[in-house]
């Protein structure tokens, strides 16, 4: 007959097994939590860079409308973009704002022939612009790269009109 | 691992065949493993705490940028009537508005309004010497929050 030792040592086969469906259970919800943290890490800073690009488009216009004396808004190419052209007090052309179907962006410049460059990255879903003096008003849709839709909108008076 | 007690130490042998607990014996106990594990959760709690935190705070300020424009929407209109109707009665010294809708992406969210205060500036001889536009945006998510502006206008007087 041949004896078992004593002091036999070591981990057992099912118990082996159970660590290693422990550990990989473990290893799930760790894994599961970084992608989940790491998609809303993405989805949140992505969103307000889009929030910062809205409100700096915005502004851009808003700075711009102030030292107008008139404005045309016009509905092109369609009714949820838009371009508006500012004028100075003597009638010449200051500045515009209009949207690029090409790359969904607004864009800025003296007129559309002498594009002066996007002012934002992500692209916009709604640049609508409206007119009723001497009151300029801006309505924006944006879209952030995780597909959060960022909406803003401000009105802006032309501060330098003739009365 | 599986193994023999061919390596282990003399006195761990002995204490084994006498039956009494080994001095050296190595690895966790049960108590260890529960507080360490309770550690790893507190702090998996944690970090997932300021990731919701963070996001959070994106919505807040999407909220709160929304607002600052229908802020200044407010006080650009306010100005318009400053400029065309002075002595109006909504911008009188002491005027409070009612309350109007604040509203973002179709849904009403909080308030808007605004008010009149005297402003006094201390190197003028008038008190007041001039109006100070108070336009406000409150609105009521999770907790109460709110955008202020300012604007100083000339004392209407006829």
């Amino acid at each position: 007959m041949r004896l078992r030792p004593l002091d036999e040592r070591g981990l057992t086969l099912t118990e082996v097994a159970i660590v290693g469906v422990i550990g990989v259970l473990v290893l799930l919800g760790l894994g599961g939590f970084y992608l989940n943290s790491q998609a809303t890490w993405l989805d949140a800073s992505s969103q307000s860079v889009t929030q910062r690009e809205a409100t700096l488009v915005l502004e851009a216009i808003a700075d711009s409308v102030r030292t107008g004396a008139s404005a045309i808004a016009t509905p092109l190419p369609d009714a949820d973009h838009g371009q508006l052209e500012l004028y100075r007090v003597d009638g010449t052309s200051s500045w515009g704002f209009w949207w690029d179907p090409t790359d969904s962006l607004v864009h800025n410049g003296p007129d559309p022939a002498d594009d002066r460059g996007a002012l934002l990255e992500s692209p916009v879903e709604r640049f609508r612009v409206e007119y009723s003096h001497p009151l300029v008003r801006v309505s924006l849709l944006l879209r952030s790269p995780t597909g959060s839709r960022i909406e803003m909108a401000t009105t802006t008076l032309l501060r330098n009109r003739t009365p | 691992m599986i193994g023999s007690g061919a390596h282990r130490p003399p006195l761990a042998a002995r204490a084994v065949r006498a039956g009494r607990p080994c001095a050296d014996e190595g690895g966790f106990s049960l108590i260890e493993a529960l507080i360490a594990t309770i550690i790893a959760v507190l702090a998996v709690l944690g970090l997932a705490y300021t990731f919701s935190v963070g996001r959070g705070q994106v919505n807040r300020f999407e909220v709160a940028r929304a607002a600052m424009g229908e802020a200044e929407t407010q006080m650009e209109r306010l100005t318009l009537l400053a400029d065309s109707s002075p002595f109006s009665d909504s911008l009188a010294v002491g005027y409070v508005s009612p309350d109007f809708a604040f509203t973002y992406r179709g849904a009403t969210l909080g308030t808007v309004g605004w008010r009149m205060e005297g402003y006094d500036d201390p190197d003028l001889p008038q008190d007041p010497d001039l109006r100070r536009l108070v336009v406000y945006v409150r609105w009521n998510i999770v907790t109460s929050d709110s955008v202020q502006f300012q604007q100083l206008l000339p004392l209407a007087t006829p």
